[in-house]
């Protein structure tokens, strides 16, 4: 791999509380030559933690976390990086959850049984506008 | 009075005593109040007076002559009752009876009887004096004031009944004004009925116009049906349930403090919707996790095996488990229950039908909300109308397979109204109409609300809430 490819890399964190969700989620993005996963949090707290001394691209997140919802995460995350994407993968699909991660300011949201290739098609997307 | 025959008088005696008969008999013809004539041994009449021909209405020519058993019922003649007169009044000297008697037009009337055997000095009976008294009116006065006893009793009687109950009790005219009120009334409108009787019921009691109990009430009065009530009373701030009654005078009411009961329900429900949101919250952290896991590491696996035997095999098993996570996700959302109480109320109901639509794959949600909904937060009451479209909206989705359901919310006559129709398969009069409309019945009863499910196989059902509103909820 290029300095260049390195450097242009996208660089994505996962926020999910579901640890085999998360390691799945990690092996899948990690495989892929044109992302970098810097990041894997289980909480808001841990998220919140790691995103302030990390320059993102790219946040996956879960909506329902223990310690609060994904979507409250959205402008702290913005606050640090400022052209950040973020891509919420929903389980639940609640209007309430969504209704709120999209005036958050959530860039996609994805249903959590969405095909894997369309997953890592957005988050590509999202990593290249 | 015929003259008698007293044989050894002299003659100037003779001519005292016939003027003192005829001054008698003058007096006794004279007499218009009692009947008094005489019967000779036998029965037949041979004197009469005015008084006589005033009470039984028979001249004194045509009744000379006749039986005086033509004065009796024919029962009476049948028992032979004149003769048995004569015959005691014979032994005993007289005989006294209040009975019934005939006029000459048929009519009858009550007579007081006076019958007294008249004997010479041989010792012969010759004949009867009877004195008669129309006594009519006398017992008229006093059947009246039997029967007035009888009904002054029965109403005690009532009335102790309607004191003792349990339930608060009053009775009102057909011009609503109140003519009973009970102690246990007087309890709960914490109002003696002194003030109340006689008084036009909703002049009294002003905040109840409008309410549910006094919708189903006045329901009561026009229809002429039997209706029930529960509802907070504005009066005494209890809950109360009841129910009216028509009756001849007017209606009936009864009811009931069920302030307890309603406190017991309201802590089951809170009970019982936190256990259900216990449930979606362990179903939705657990099992609908894993599925959405199992999914994407399914998916996974099929990613890595692009082309092969075995990404045919998996594509089963990951279909399987992604329809099974659809359905796991939308119990899961069916049993999460908004909290609408400070929301604005077209909000929750718009919320309730986008949630619907989402889970809705085959059928198409419409909503319609009418002018004059408040927008405003509806308390109680906006929670448990949204939920009742909520569980509405679930059935008709789930079990109905409608591909059209509407949603519409407007506002009639102060009432909040809501209803939901689909184009369904219905259920029926055999059909069980099954816990959700249990349910729905138990949440509008809630708010003071009526609900009405209207279903008929292959043609849909429609679930109707009426619901009213306290006047002056702004828009």
């Amino acid at each position: 791999m290029t300095a260049e490819a390195q450097a242009r890399r996208t660089r994505v964190m996962i926020v999910e509380d579901h640890a085999d969700f998360r390691d799945l989620m990690g092996v899948l993005l990690s495989n892929q030559p044109d992302i970098k996963l810097i990041a894997q949090a289980g909480s808001l707290a841990e998220a919140r933690d790691q995103a302030a001394r990390l320059e993102l691209d790219v946040a996956v997140l879960d909506l329902g976390l223990p310690d609060g919802s994904g979507a409250d995460l959205i402008s702290d995350l913005r606050r640090a990086s400022g052209d950040v994407r973020v891509m919420v993968l929903s389980a639940s699909l609640d209007p309430e959850g969504i209704e709120k991660a999209r005036r958050a300011g959530a860039d996609e949201i994805l249903d959590k049984l969405t095909p894997l290739d369309e997953v890592l098609a957005t988050v590509r997307r999202l990593g290249n506008a | 009075m015929q003259p008698s025959d007293f044989g050894g008088a002299s003659g100037r005696t003779r001519a005292v005593l016939r003027q003192s008969e005829e001054r008698f008999r003058l007096l006794v013809e004279g007499v218009k109040d009692y009947a008094i004539f005489m019967l000779d041994p036998h029965g037949y009449i041979t004197t009469w007076n005015e008084g006589a021909r005033r009470i039984k209405g028979y001249e004194a020519e045509e009744i000379m002559g006749e039986h005086f058993s033509i004065f009796y019922t024919d029962e009476d003649v049948e028992r032979g009752h004149p003769e048995e007169e004569l015959r005691f009044a014979a032994a005993e000297g007289s005989y006294e009876e209040e009975g019934l008697r005939v006029r000459k037009d048929g009519s009858t009337f009550w007579a007081s009887v006076l019958i007294t055997a008249l004997w010479d000095e041989e010792g012969e009976l010759r004949g009867f004096a009877k004195v008669t008294r129309d006594i009519t009116a006398r017992k008229e006065a006093e059947e009246r004031e039997r029967l007035l006893d009888q009904e002054r009793a029965a109403l005690e009687k009532t009335t102790d009944i309607l004191e003792s109950i349990s339930d608060a009790f009053y009775a009102v005219d057909g011009e609503w004004c109140l003519t009973y009120v009970n102690i246990k009334a007087e309890e709960l409108w914490g109002r003696p009925r002194e003030e109340l009787l006689g008084k036009d019921l909703w002049e009294e009691f002003p905040e109840e116009v409008g309410s549910e109990p006094y919708r189903q009430i006045r329901r009561a009065m026009e229809e002429g049906i039997t209706t029930e009530f529960t509802a907070l009373s504005p009066v005494s701030g209890a809950w109360v349930a009841g129910r009216a009654y028509p009756s001849r005078e007017g209606l009936s009411v009864y009811f009931r403090d069920v302030t307890e009961r309603k406190r017991a329900e309201e802590a089951l429900r809170r009970v019982r919707e936190a256990e259900r949101r216990r449930i979606a919250r362990d179903l939705h952290d657990g099992p609908l996790q894993d599925f959405s896991y199992t999914a994407a590491a399914l998916g996974m696996v099929m990613l890595q095996s692009e082309d092969t035997e075995l990404e045919e095999r998996l594509q089963a098993a990951v279909a399987a488990v992604r329809h099974g996570a659809q359905r796991l996700r939308e119990v899961v959302n069916d049993l999460r229950i908004e909290d609408g109480e400070d929301r604005p109320f077209t909000e929750v109901v718009e919320s309730v039908v986008r949630r619907n639509r989402i889970l809705a794959r085959d059928a198409e949600v419409s909503l319609e909300v009418g002018e004059g909904v408040p927008r405003t937060p509806l308390g109680e009451k906006g929670t448990q109308v949204s939920r009742v479209i909520q569980e509405a909206l679930t059935n008709a989705r789930r079990h109905s397979g409608a591909r059209r359901i509407s949603v519409g919310v407007r506002m009639e006559g102060g009432d909040l109204r809501a209803e939901v129709t689909d184009d369904g398969a219905g259920f029926g009069t055999d059909g069980s109409p099954g816990v959700g409309f249990a349910s729905m019945r138990e949440r509008a009863a809630l708010v003071g609300g009526h609900l009405e499910i209207e279903s008929e196989e292959g043609r849909g059902t429609s679930v109707r809430l009426r619901v009213p509103l306290p006047q002056g909820i702004p828009e």
